[in-house]
C-alpha cells in the first residue's frame, strides 16, 4: 500500500496523542517499526522504479484550484525523489536504533515524535508537486529540527541557540520565496515538479544569475553554505542521534533537493554555474579551515559536513545536477556514521565534547576508531568507495579545464581528510586525559554499533549502487592521472593520523582561534544587521509611545476647554463682548453683499 | 359671530390655553390653600391637553411652514405637559406649596405657540415676550436661593438685549418695506432695498440667536440652566429653544425665503460654531445641568444646519428627536436624588450602571442617543442633516459638522463608562413616575427609531 | 420559502438573544452561568444558520446565479467569520469576565448582530450605520471589562473609529448623491470625475480603521488592554471590515485613481507592515505581541488590496478570514496563560511546556498559526498576495517577507522563553486546560486545520466575491 510511506506520520500522531493521555507509549518501538516499514516500502518502490521505470504520483487530498490549474496534496516521487527518500528514511532508522541506548528515557517520547515528524515533513516536502506543499515540508523541517534541538531545553545556551537557529532558517526563506515568486511569475505556474522544456528557458543572463543567487541564499542555512555557516554552532547543539539525522540527511536533503529541482533553469547560463562553483568552493574551503581549528567534535563534524556540501555545490556548477545529487546521497551515510561515532565517544567520556580533553581512547574504543577512519575514507574520495565516483568525474572535468582545478580539488580533499584524521587522532591517539578509573574497554551497546556497521557497509558499497542507477554517465573519460589525484587526496587521512599521533596534545595557535570563531562572521552580522535593527526597533517603539494624535492633542483640547470655561465663568461681561462680536460677525458677513448691491 | 369664530379659529388652541391659565390663577388665588396648587395644576394641564387636541382639529392655514408650525406646536404642548409633570413632582419633593408654577408654564407655552404661529413680526415679538417673561420668574423661582436669582437676573439682561436687537431689526425691515406682515414681505420685490433689508434681517437673526442660545450668543445658557430650578431647566431645553428656532424657521421659509442664499453662509457659520462650542463646553462639565445646556447648544447647531439647507422636514425631524432626547436627559437629571437631595454633579452617576442595571441601561440608551451615536435616534437626526447638506453641495460644511459632533460623543461615552466602571458610592432613590415614564419613552425612541426610519 | 428570509433571521437572532439575556434573574453565579450558556447557544445557532445560508444559495461561478438570500459572496465570508468568532468569543467569557457577565454577553451579541447587519446590508448607508453602531458595544466592552489602562485605550479606539467614519461619510454622501440611491449596485455603476477626493476619503477610512501607520496605535493598545473576548471580535473581524468597505466601495468608484497611486500606496502598506513588525521585536508579553503583530498583518492585507489584481484581492479576502481565525486562537491561548499566571502573581513565566503541557502545546500551535507557518491557512493567503506584489515590485515583496521574518523572530523569542526552561515557581499548582478549554481548542484546531488543508471552498467564495465586485 502506497500510504505505508507515510507511516511515520501516523506513528508520530499516535505517540503524540498517547503521551497526553499518559499511557505508556512504546514510543521507540512503534517509531522504529513504522520507519522500518516505511523504509521497506520505499526500497521496494526504488526497485520498481529502477527495474520497471515506475514513478509514483498519488493524490492524497484536494488543495486549491487557481486559474484553472489544479494543485493538490500529492506524493509525486520520481527516480531522484525516491532515492533521496530511501536515504533519508534509512538515516532516520539508523538514528532511531542508535538513540535507544543514548538518550535518557524521559526524552525518548519527544525525540521519537519529532524525528518521525521531521521524516514525514521531508517526505511531504520532497514529494511535493506544488509550492504550497513544498514550503510546508521546508518550513516544518526547520521547525522539527528546532524541536529536536530543544530536547535539552533546560540549558539556557540551548534555548538561545534554538532561537538563532529558527531565525536564521526563516531569514533564508526570504530569498527562496523570492526565487519562487520569480519563477511563478515567469512560468505562471506554482509547481515544483519537473518543468516542461519551454519553461526552462524563462531566465536569461542576469535573470538566471539572480535566480541562482536567490536559490543558493535560500538553501544556505540548510547546507551551511559560506555566509550562513555561523549557524553550525547552534545546529551542533542538537543531541547526537538527532544531529546525525538532521544535519546530513534532513536539512541537507531538502536543501539539495531544492537545488536539484531549480538547477535546470540556470543550467545553460555559464555565469550562474560559476556562482555555484565559486560559492561551493568557498564553502568547502571555509568548512575545512574551520574544522581544522575547531576543538568541539560535533561542531568540527558539522564543519566537515559544510565542506562536503561545498563539494556538492561545486559538482552542480562543474558537472551537473545528477552528479551533484549523487555526490550528496553519497555523503549521507558516511557523515551520519561519523556523527554517531562521535556520539559513542562523548557517551564514553560522559558528555565531554572538547578535543583538548580527549585522547588515547583507541584502547577503550577500538571499533569506533576503525569505523571513523573507514568512514572518513568514504568521505574523501578513496577509490571505489563512498563518493569516489563523483570525485573521479570531477577530476576528469577539471583536468579538461586545466591543471589548477584538479590540484585545488586534491588539496581540498587532502585537507578534509586531514581534518577527519585530526579528529580521529585527537580523540583516539596520544595520552588519555580522562581518569584511569575505568581502564577496561567501554563497550558500546549493540543498538549503537549495529547502525554504525550498517552505515559503514552501505558507505562502502553505495558507490557500486550509484554507478548502476542514478550516477550519470561520465562527462569525460577518466584517466589514471585522475585516479592518482584521488589517492593523493585520500592520503590526507593516513598522513593526518600519523601527524597527530606524533604531535598529540598540541593545539593549533595563531590564526586557529580566528577560524574557530567562524572567521569573525558572527561579529560582522551582529554589527551590520542585528544591532541596527534592534536600535531601529527601539526608536520606532519610542516614537509609537509618543502618541501625538490620541494623547497629546486631546489633552491640549481638554486644557483649552477648561481654561475657556474658567475665563467665561469668572468674567460676566464676557457675554456682552461675545454678543457684540457675534453681531459684528453677522453684519460684516453680509458686507460683501451689501457693498455689491 | 361666525366671522368672529373664523377669525379666532387659527389661534383657538392658544386662546383655550390662555383662558385655562387665567382660570388657574383665579383658582389658585380663590381656592383653599390646600387645594390651590392642585387646582391650578389641573387647570393648566387641562388647557394644555385641550390645546394639544385642538391642534389636530383645526384647519392648517396656507402659509409656508404652517404645517410644520402646527407640528412644532404639538411638540411644544407635549413638552410642556412633561415639564408640568416634572414641576409638580419637583415642587412636592422640595415642599414648595406655591401654585404659580403651572400658570407661568401655561403663559409661557401660549406665548411660544403664538410666536411659532405668528404671521407678522409684531405678533411674533409679542409671542416671544410672552414666552420669556414667565421664564424670568420661573428661573428666579427659588427666591431665597442666590443661584436662582442670579440666573434670573442674567436671563433678564439677555432677554432684554435679545428683544431690543430683534425689535431694532424689525424696525429696519419695516423702514425698508413698509410692512411687518410676513405674507406681504414674502411677495415683495426686495432687490431695491436689499442691502438695508439684509442688515435688518441680521439684527433680527441676532436677537433670535440670543434667545435660542446659538453660538456665539450662547454663553448665558450654561449659567441660566445651572441656576434655574431643575424643571425650569427642562422647560428651557425642551420648549424655549424650540420655539425660538421655530420662529426663525418661520422667518426663513416665509418673508425671507428668497434671501435663503444670503442667509445660508450665516446659518452655516452659526451652526458650525454652535456644534463646536457645545461640544467643547461639554468636555469640561461636571454639572449635569450645564452639560444639558452644552448639549442643547450643540443641538441648536444641528437645527440651524437643517435650516441652512432649507429642508423643513429635516429640521422638524431633528427638532423632534432632539426634544425627546433632551426630555430624557432632563428626566435623568431630575431623577438623580439621594435621600432628600437632588444631586447635580455627574459624579453621582458613577457605578449606577452596576448597582441598578435596568436604570443604567436606560440612561445609557439616552446618552448614546444624545451623543449622536449610530444606531440611535440622535445619529439619525444628524445623518438626515448631513445628507441634505451633502446633496446641497456643501461637503466641507458637512465634514465640519461631523467633526464637531465628536467631543459630545466623547463626553457621553465617558459618562456611560463611569456608570459601569466602579462600584456605586451613593444609592439613588427610585425615580418618580413622571421621570420614569419620560426616561422609558426617550430610551425607546432613542433605540428603536432606526427601525421606524427604515434602516 | 420566498417569504422566509434567512439573512433576517441570522441578523435578528443575536439581538433577540441579547434581549432574552437581559431578563435573566437570580444571584450572581446563576445569572453568570445562564447568560453564558444562552449566549453560547445563540452564537452557535447563528453560526449554524449562516452556514445554512452558505448552502442555501447555489454556489456557482455563474454571474447570473440567483441568490435566494440577501447575502452575496463577499458578505458570506464575513458573515461566517463574524458568527464563528462570536462563538469563540462567548466561549471564553467564563475565564476572562469576572463581573456583569450578563451585560457583557448582551453586548457581545449586540455587536455581532450589528456587524452581521453591516455586512449583509445592500445599502451603503445601512452598512455605515451598523458598522459604526458596532463600535459602541466594543468600546463599552473594552472600557469596562479591560485591564489597567482600559479607559484611555477605549477612547483611543473610539476616536480612531470615529475619525475613520468622518472620512467615509462624505464619500458615501457624494456617491449616493451622484447615483441617486445608496444601493451598492447603483454605487458601483457611478463613475465620478473627482475620484481623487473619494480615493483620499476611502484611504483615510482604511488608515484609521484597519489601521495603518501612523494611525495604528489604537489597535495594539486596545487589543492588549481589552479582555480576550473583545480582542477576538476586534482583531478578528472588526478591523477586517475596513477592507470589506474598501473592496465594496473604493475599488469600483475610484479604481482609476487608485491604480495610478498604487506604487505609493503599496509603499505605505509595506512601511506599515515593516513598522509593525519592528515594534513587535520590542514586545515581551504574549497578549501585547498579538496586537503589534496584527499591525504588520494588516499591512500585508493593505498591500494586497492596493495591488488591485483579482488574485491579490482573492488572497486578501482569504487572508482576512485566515488571520481572523489565527489571531483569535492565539488570543484564546495567550489569554488562558495570562490569566493563570496573573492569578499566581508571576510576571515572567517560563517552562510552561513542563508545568502545563496541554496549554503549552496549544499556545505553541497558536503561535505557528499567527506566524503563518506553512501549511496553515494564513500562509496560503500571504503567498498569493506576495506573488502578485512581487510582480509589481520586487523590493516591496522583499520588505514584506522581511517583516514576516521579524515577526517570526519576535514570536520565536517569546515562545522559547515561555515554553522552555525551568518552570516558574508558583505559590500553588496551576491548573492545566479544563475540559471546556480542551473542547474549544480541539474544535478550533480542527476547523483551522480543515481549512488549511482544504481551502478550496473558502477560496471559491473569495473568487466569486472578487468577480462580483469587479
Amino acid at each position: 500500500m502506497f500510504y505505508a510511506v507515510l507511516l511515520p506520520l501516523f506513528a508520530a500522531c499516535y505517540i503524540f496523542a498517547a503521551a497526553f493521555l499518559k499511557k505508556r507509549t512504546f514510543a521507540w518501538e512503534i517509531g522504529t517499526a513504522s520507519v522500518g516499514v516505511s523504509f521497506l516500502k520505499i526500497v521496494s518502490m526504488a526497485f520498481r522504479n529502477h527495474f520497471h521505470g515506475k514513478t509514483y504520483s498519488v493524490s492524497i487530498l484536494p488543495f486549491l484550484t487557481l486559474d484553472g490549474k489544479v494543485y493538490d496534496w500529492r506524493l509525486h516521487l520520481e527516480t531522484a525523489e525516491i532515492f533521496l527518500v530511501v536515504f533519508i528514511v534509512f538515516s532516520a532508522l539508523m538514528c532511531l536504533i542508535y538513540s535507544k541506548s543514548f538518550l535518557p528515557a524521559e526524552k525518548m517520547n519527544r525525540f521519537v515524535v519529532f524525528l518521525l515528524g521531521l521524516t514525514s515533513c521531508l517526505i511531504i516536502g520532497v514529494g511535493a508537486k506544488n509550492m504550497f506543499q513544498f514550503f510546508a515540508g521546508w518550513d516544518l523541517s526547520a521547525l522539527f529540527s528546532y524541536m529536536l534541538l530543544m530536547l535539552f531545553h533546560e540549558q539556557q545556551a540551548v534555548r538561545r541557540s534554538g532561537v538563532s537557529f529558527l531565525i536564521w532558517h526563516t531569514l533564508c526563506d526570504v530569498p527562496l520565496l523570492c526565487a519562487c515568486f520569480m519563477l511563478a511569475n515567469r512560468t505562471g505556474d506554482l509547481s515544483v515538479a519537473a518543468f516542461s522544456p519551454e519553461s526552462l528557458t524563462v531566465f536569461k543572463d542576469s535573470g538566471a544569475v539572480a535566480f541562482a543567487v536567490l536559490v543558493l541564499a535560500g538553501v544556505s542555512a540548510k547546507l551551511f553554505l559560506f555566509g550562513a555557516n555561523i549557524l553550525i554552532a547552534q545546529t551542533a547543539g542538537i543531541s547526537v542521534p538527532a544531529l546525525a539525522f538532521v544535519a546530513p540527511a534532513a536539512l541537507g536533503g531538502v536543501g539539495v533537493y531544492v537545488l536539484y529541482v531549480f538547477f535546470p533553469f540556470v543550467e545553460s547560463d555559464q555565469t550562474a554555474r560559476t556562482v555555484f562553483t565559486v560559492w561551493g568552493a568557498l564553502t568547502a574551503a571555509a568548512g575545512v579551515l574551520t574544522a581544522l581549528a575547531q576543538t568541539n567534535v560535533k561542531i568540527a563534524l558539522c564543519q566537515l559536513l559544510m565542506a562536503q556540501f561545498g563539494f556538492v555545490l561545486t559538482a552542480f556548477g562543474l558537472i551537473g545536477r545528477d552528479a551533484a545529487f549523487c555526490a550528496y546521497i553519497a555523503l549521507i551515510t558516511p557523515m551520519t556514521g561519523l556523527i554517531l561515532c562521535a556520539g559513542i565517544v562523548t557517551q564514553a567520556l560522559r558528555g565531554e565534547e572538547e578535543l583538548p580533553r580527549m585522547g588515547g581512547l583507541k584502547r577503550r574504543l577500538p571499533a569506533p576508531f576503525r569505523m571513523m577512519v573507514l568512514l572518513g575514507l568514504c568521505c574523501v574520495g578513496f577509490p571505489q568507495i563512498g563518493n569516489s565516483a563523483v570525485v573521479w568525474d570531477m577530476h576528469a572535468v577539471l583536468r579538461r579545464q586545466g591543471a589548477a582545478g584538479g590540484a585545488m580539488l586534491t588539496i581540498g580533499l587532502f585537507a578534509a581528510a586531514f581534518a577527519i584524521a585530526r579528529l580521529a587522532g585527537r580523540i583516539f591517539t596520544g595520552e588519555s586525559k580522562t581518569s584511569p578509573a575505568s581502564p577496561e574497554a567501554f563497550r558500546p551497546p549493540e543498538t549503537q554499533m549495529i547502525p554504525l556497521a550498517v552505515l559503514l557497509l552501505l558507505s562502502f558499497f553505495q558507490n557500486k549502487v550509484f554507478e548502476q542507477s542514478i550516477l550519470p554517465d561520465m562527462a569525460e573519460t577518466p584517466s589514471l592521472a585522475d585516479l592518482a589525484l584521488m589517492l593523493a587526496g585520500a592520503a590526507g587521512l593516513p598522513a593526518g593520523l600519523w601527524w597527530f599521533s606524533k604531535h598529540a596534545g598540541k593545539n593549533a595557535g595563531g590564526v586557529a582561534p580566528f577560524f574557530r570563531r567562524g572567521g569573525g562572521l558572527a561579529g560582522f552580522y551582529e554589527t551590520v544587521f542585528v544591532r541596527p535593527f534592534m536600535a531601529l526597533s527601539e526608536f520606532a517603539w519610542r516614537f509609537a509611545s509618543a502618541e501625538l494624535l490620541t494623547e497629546k492633542l486631546p489633552k491640549m483640547f481638554q486644557k483649552a476647554a477648561e481654561r475657556s470655561q474658567k475665563f467665561h465663568s469668572e468674567q460676566p461681561s464676557v457675554f456682552l463682548i461675545w454678543f457684540a462680536a457675534g453681531l459684528f460677525l453677522l453684519i460684516f458677513s453680509l458686507l460683501p453683499v451689501v457693498a455689491g448691491g | 359671530m361666525n366671522q368672529a369664530l373664523s377669525q379666532i379659529m387659527p389661534v383657538l388652541p392658544e386662546a383655550v390655553l390662555l383662558c385655562c391659565t387665567v382660570l388657574s390663577i383665579m383658582a389658585g388665588v380663590c381656592a383653599a390653600p390646600s387645594k390651590a396648587k392642585k387646582t391650578a395644576d389641573g387647570a393648566v394641564f387641562a388647557g394644555l391637553m385641550a390645546a394639544f387636541c385642538l391642534l389636530f382639529l383645526i384647519k392648517t392655514p396656507d402659509a409656508p411652514f404652517a404645517a410644520a408650525g402646527v407640528t412644532l406646536k404639538r411638540i411644544l404642548t407635549g413638552s410642556a405637559v412633561a415639564v408640568l409633570a416634572f414641576g409638580a413632582d419637583w415642587l412636592k419633593y422640595k415642599k414648595y406649596e406655591r401654585f404659580e408654577f403651572a400658570p407661568l408654564v401655561g403663559f409661557s407655552t401660549a406665548g411660544m405657540m403664538l410666536a411659532v404661529g405668528a404671521d407678522n413680526f409684531l405678533m411674533q415679538f409679542l409671542g416671544l415676550e410672552l414666552a420669556f417673561f414667565p421664564l424670568l420668574f420661573l428661573t428666579a423661582y427659588k427666591r431665597q436661593g442666590e443661584r436662582s436669582t442670579a440666573a434670573g437676573a442674567k436671563l433678564a439682561i439677555v432677554t432684554l438685549l435679545g428683544s431690543g436687537v430683534y425689535l431694532f431689526g424689525v424696525s429696519v425691515v419695516y423702514a425698508c418695506s413698509g410692512t411687518v406682515d410676513f405674507a406681504a414681505l414674502a411677495a415683495m420685490d426686495k432687490s431695491r432695498v436689499l442691502p438695508v433689508l439684509l442688515w435688518g434681517g441680521a439684527f433680527v437673526a441676532a436677537g433670535l440667536f440670543t434667545k435660542a442660545g446659538v453660538a456665539p450668543f450662547h454663553l448665558w445658557l450654561s449659567d441660566v440652566f445651572e441656576g434655574a430650578p431643575s424643571p425650569v431647566t427642562a422647560m428651557f431645553a425642551l420648549t424655549a429653544r424650540l420655539s425660538v428656532l421655530g420662529a426663525l424657521a418661520v422667518l426663513l421659509s416665509g418673508p425671507f425665503a428668497d434671501l435663503a442664499g444670503y442667509a445660508r453662509p450665516v446659518l452655516e457659520t452659526a451652526a458650525v460654531l454652535s456644534v463646536f462650542a457645545g461640544g467643547a463646553g461639554a468636555v469640561v462639565q461636571t454639572n449635569v445641568k450645564r452639560l444639558i445646556a452644552c448639549t442643547a447648544v450643540a443641538m441648536n447647531g444641528t437645527a440651524l444646519a437643517a435650516l441652512s439647507v432649507s429642508a423643513a422636514g429635516t429640521f422638524l425631524f431633528s427638532a423632534a428627536v432632539d426634544t425627546v432626547l433632551l426630555a430624557g436627559l432632563c428626566a435623568v437629571m431630575l431623577s438623580l436624588r439621594v435621600g432628600d437631595e437632588l444631586i447635580e454633579e455627574t459624579r453621582i452617576l458613577a457605578g449606577q450602571g452596576r448597582a441598578k442595571p435596568v436604570r443604567g441601561a436606560l440612561f445609557s440608551l439616552i446618552f448614546l442617543g444624545a451623543a449622536g451615536a449610530p444606531p440611535f435616534a440622535g445619529f439619525l437626526a444628524r445623518f438626515d442633516v448631513y445628507r441634505a447638506a451633502a446633496a446641497a453641495g456643501s461637503t466641507p460644511f458637512c465634514l465640519l459638522l461631523v467633526f464637531g459632533a465628536m467631543p459630545l460623543m466623547y463626553v457621553y461615552l465617558r459618562l456611560i463608562r463611569q456608570m459601569y466602571a466602579a462600584a456605586a458610592k451613593d444609592e439613588l432613590s427610585p425615580a418618580p413616575a413622571p421621570m420614569k415614564a419620560v426616561i422609558v419613552l426617550s430610551a425607546a425612541v432613542s433605540s428603536l427609531m432606526f427601525a421606524a426610519a427604515g434602516f | 420559502m420566498t417569504d422566509f428570509s434567512l439573512p433576517a433571521v441570522v441578523l435578528g437572532l443575536p439581538l433577540l438573544g441579547a434581549l432574552f439575556i437581559l431578563f435573566v434573574r437570580g444571584d450572581d453565579r446563576v445569572v453568570s452561568k445562564n447568560s453564558r450558556h444562552v449566549a453560547l447557544l445563540i452564537a452557535l445557532c447563528t453560526f449554524g444558520l449562516s452556514f445554512a445560508a452558505l448552502f442555501a444559495r447555489r454556489i456557482t461561478p455563474d454571474s447570473h446565479a440567483e441568490w435566494q438570500v440577501d447575502i452575496d459572496a463577499l458578505s458570506m465570508i464575513f458573515v461566517l467569520l463574524i458568527s464563528f468568532l462570536t462563538v469563540l468569543s462567548v466561549a471564553v467569557v467564563r475565564r476572562h469576565v469576572p463581573f456583569c457577565v450578563r451585560e457583557f454577553c448582551c453586548l457581545a451579541l449586540i455587536a455581532e448582530s450589528f456587524m452581521l447587519t453591516a455586512v449583509c446590508a445592500q445599502n451603503a448607508f445601512r452598512f455605515f450605520f451598523f458598522w459604526e453602531a458596532a463600535a459602541f458595544p466594543l468600546f463599552l466592552m473594552t472600557a469596562v471589562w479591560g485591564v489597567e489602562k482600559r479607559v484611555y485605550t477605549a477612547y483611543k479606539f473610539c476616536f480612531s473609529d470615529l475619525a475613520g467614519a468622518v472620512c467615509l461619510l462624505p464619500v458615501l454622501l457624494e456617491l449616493a448623491g451622484r447615483a441617486g440611491s445608496a444601493d451598492f449596485g447603483a454605487l458601483a455603476a457611478v463613475r465620478p470625475e473627482n475620484q481623487a477626493w473619494l480615493a483620499a476619503g476611502m484611504l483615510g477610512m482604511l488608515a484609521f480603521k484597519a489601521p495603518l501607520f501612523p494611525f495604528h496605535a489604537w489597535l495594539s493598545d486596545t487589543q492588549a488592554e481589552a479582555p480576550v473576548p473583545t480582542g477576538i471580535l476586534l482583531c478578528g473581524v472588526f478591523s477586517k471590515l475596513a477592507f470589506y468597505a474598501y473592496i465594496r466601495l473604493a475599488l469600483p468608484a475610484a479604481g482609476t485613481v487608485l491604480a495610478q497611486w498604487a506604487p505609493c500606496l503599496t509603499a505605505w502598506a509595506v512601511f506599515s507592515a515593516f513598522y509593525g513588525a519592528l515594534i513587535t521585536l520590542k514586545q515581551t508579553e504574549a497578549k501585547k505581541m498579538a496586537g503589534f503583530a496584527h499591525l504588520a498583518q494588516v499591512g500585508f492585507l493593505a498591500a494586497g488590496v492596493f495591488a488591485m489584481t483579482p488574485q491579490s484581492l482573492r488572497g486578501v479576502l482569504f487572508l482576512c478570514a485566515a488571520q481572523g481565525l489565527a489571531v483569535s486562537i492565539y488570543l484564546m491561548a495567550a489569554g488562558a496563560l495570562t490569566v493563570r499566571f496573573k492569578n499566581a502573581g508571576i510576571r515572567n513565566p517560563t517552562g510552561i511546556m513542563t508545568s502545563l503541557p496541554y496549554l503549552g502545546t496549544a499556545f505553541f500551535l497558536s503561535c505557528l498559526a499567527v506566524l503563518a507557518v506553512p501549511p496553515l491557512m494564513p500562509f496560503t493567503g500571504q503567498f498569493l498576495i506576495f506573488i502578485d506584489i512581487f510582480r509589481q515590485s520586487a523590493a516591496a515583496a522583499f520588505f514584506l517577507l522581511f517583516s514576516v521574518v521579524l515577526l517570526y523572530a519576535s514570536f520565536f523569542r517569546l515562545f522559547t522563553r515561555l515554553l522552555f526552561g525551568e518552570p516558574s515557581a508558583a505559590p500553588f499548582p496551576l491548573p492545566d486546560m479544563s475540559w471546556r478549554e480542551k473542547v474549544a481548542t480541539v474544535f478550533c484546531g480542527a476547523v483551522f486545520a480543515a481549512l488549511s488543508v482544504m481551502p478550496q471552498g473558502m477560496f471559491d467564495l473569495a473568487g466569486m466575491a472578487v468577480g462580483k465586485g469587479n
